[in-house]
């Protein structure tokens, strides 16, 4: 589980049912501060998730708190606290962006001219420039993302719960979000829920993984627990004769597995690196790179998903 | 970037109470529908008919003394087929004592205000303002942006039916209430405000009546589909198609109002305005009324939650 220093959200045998379908089973969860990333095949709840935490829908049987604010009763004071940016292209007809952003922040109770203030705050934080002052309905995709993304953060809510909120956008600018979530959470203290189904995102930005599948909680845990192989590994770049080098640590004692491109894959024990320096010295090998192993985010979470199926069938 | 930008800041500040959240719809539908041109106006046209009704008033306050004279020369005869089907009783009163008869002549003249323009002008104004508010939400799927703020969905329908109140209002009521006023300043003394006290009261009844109901049926018309254009399509086919359809009944000497909602509507004013006996089937009218618009918001309500359930 993960260790958090402060519980944000604390989910307790969640289950929500619509008619005789079920789309969240049984769900236990705590989320702490830093950024979660949500995953999850499609149809495997997280909307729903993310609904019933912002009290959106009633869950059908069990409890939770999410700020210390019961999900059941206090949906409002709970919503005043956290800033929604949802994964539809969701905008407001006929206002423009500024104005769209400082409705927002007035629906979240900020007064008028102050909301209009920190409506240009953010847009200027979020990288929106003159075309604040357009129509949304002329904006991009990529552009109302972005406008998504201000209308979330415009109230200064403690917790932001993010709904794909790359999609749409182009490299350089998905890096550019990522990077001002990453601010959000490590400046400003922003606990960050961010559901995607892009794992390099999660990867890169998040601290923690809840991998949901069919409504059920699959994987609880953080990043670098989950990353960790359960055989520590080195891979090791060289410029040389690598199969003479797998040979002699192989001879020595060491198990090596040559991978792609000649890397080779030396499983960590107790005489490594040290063996790997001297074998190399000896054949007049370069080691170019020395990396440690780590779990992709990708096998994790297809294997996660195949153990769902596995359990289906 | 901007060379204002400031980094991300946090924000430190006393927040409004939620009692006052719809208001910020209301606004923001009130601003966002000002800016039709259409709607501006048919505001300006709405307006006219007030002033020939103050003129009306003006007529009747200036030349109170002389219409015990001037009925002394229209022969009883002649007091049938009046305009505006102004009932002969009343006009008889007026002859006979106008100061007395002064609050039953105002009455009607504000009835006759409500059925005649404004009640055309008010199908035409939410035909234009209501259409857009909800379709336009449910087009660009905008309700989890309202949602996920600390609003009520019931905060959310008194926002979008004050925008329509808002509109309607200053059609109905503020130019009805100005003729009110219009009327005591223009009478020789204030006393008459002792005998015609009630009548801003019936004013806001009868404004309530005719905008409420009217307002939960077209929201209800705009909830249905992404494009507006269906929803106005919807609203004017009800009013024209009600008032063919109660045409055609009256042609072949049936009389049933409630089949048109500018009818069925106007029945009841005609109870709050205190001429219960010019009213047809207003049990009927009301019972439908009274049907309809609960069932009209119940299904506002369903569709706007729907977006919640997907």
């Amino acid at each position: 589980m993960i260790s958090v220093d402060e519980v944000l959200v604390d989910l307790q045998r969640i289950t929500k049912d619509y008619r005789k379908f079920r789309a969240l089973d049984d769900v236990s969860l705590v989320i702490g501060s830093g950024i979660t990333g949500l995953l999850g095949p499609n149809g495997a709840g997280k909307s729903t998730l993310i609904k019933v935490m912002l009290g959106l829908v009633r869950c059908t049987a069990g409890s939770g708190l999410f700020l210390g604010h019961d999900v059941r009763r206090d949906a409002r004071a709970i919503r005043a606290r956290v800033g929604y940016m949802p994964e539809d292209d969701s905008f407001i007809f006929g206002l423009s962006g500024v104005e769209m952003v400082r409705f927002a922040a007035r629906l979240s109770g900020l007064p008028s001219i102050e909301a209009l203030r920190r409506a240009h705050e953010i847009l200027d934080f979020c990288g929106v420039e003159q075309e604040r002052y357009r129509n949304v309905e002329t904006y991009s995709t990529g552009m109302r993302q972005k406008l998504k993304f201000a209308q979330s953060i415009v109230h200064d809510p403690d917790f932001l719960i993010l709904d794909e909120p790359t999609s749409g956008l182009d490299p350089e600018e998905r890096q550019l979000l990522l990077r001002r979530v990453r601010r959000l959470s490590e400046r400003a203290g922003k606990a960050v829920l961010i559901s995607t189904h892009i794992l390099p995102d999660v990867q890169q930005i998040c601290d923690q993984v809840v991998i949901l599948v069919a409504g059920k909680v699959r994987v609880v845990e953080s990043l670098e627990v989950l990353s960790r192989p359960v055989n520590p590994a080195l891979h090791v770049r060289v410029h040389g004769d690598a199969g003479a080098l797998s040979d002699r640590l192989r001879a020595g004692g060491e198990v090596v597995e040559r991978a792609e491109n000649g890397v080779l894959r030396v499983n960590e024990s107790s005489t490594m690196p040290e063996a790997l320096w001297k074998c190399a010295r000896e054949l007049g090998v370069a080691v170019r790179s020395l990396t440690p192993s780590r779990n992709s985010l990708e096998a994790i979470f297809l294997e996660a998903v195949k153990e769902e199926r596995h359990v289906d069938s | 970037m901007s060379i204002h930008e400031l980094g991300y800041r946090g924000w430190e500040g006393r927040r409004t109470g939620n009692a006052m959240r719809w208001w910020v719809l209301a606004e923001s539908g009130i601003v966002a529908a000002w800016k039709s041109t259409w709607l501006r106006r048919i505001l300006f046209f709405a307006w006219i008919p007030a002033l020939l009704w103050g003129a009306l008033f003006f007529f009747y306050e200036q030349r109170i003394h002389l219409f015990t004279e001037l009925g002394q020369t229209i022969p009883p005869s002649e007091l049938r087929n009046l305009p505006f089907e102004i009932p002969t009783e009343l006009v008889r009163q007026i002859i006979a004592d106008p100061e007395a008869a002064r609050s039953d002549a105002w009455a009607f003249g504000l009835l006759t205000f409500f059925l005649r323009p404004q009640s055309i002008g008010l199908a035409i104004l939410i035909g234009l303002v209501a259409p857009p508010l909800i379709a336009r939400d449910l087009r660009t799927r905008a309700f989890l942006l309202y949602f996920a703020r600390p609003i009520t969905r019931i905060e959310y329908l008194l926002g979008k039916s004050f925008t329509v109140w808002f509109f309607t209002a200053m059609i109905t009521t503020l130019p009805a209430l100005l003729l009110f006023f219009e009327a005591v300043m223009l009478s020789s003394e204030l006393s008459v405000l002792a005998d015609t006290w009630h009548l801003p009261l019936r004013l806001l009844v009868a404004s309530a009546v005719l905008i409420v109901p009217t307002t939960a049926v077209a929201l209800c018309f705009s909830s249905l589909t992404r494009e507006n254009r269906y929803a106005s399509f919807g609203w004017f086919a009800v009013w024209i198609n009600g008032e063919v359809a109660y045409r055609i009944f009256q042609a072949n000497g049936r009389v049933w109002p409630v089949v048109a909602p500018h009818r069925s509507l106007g029945e009841l004013q005609k109870c709050i305005f205190g001429f219960p006996e010019l009213a047809q089937d207003v049990g009927v009218c009301a019972g439908f009324w009274v049907v309809v618009t609960p069932l009209a918001f119940a299904i506002l309500y369903g569709r706007i939650s729907a977006p919640m359930r997907a």
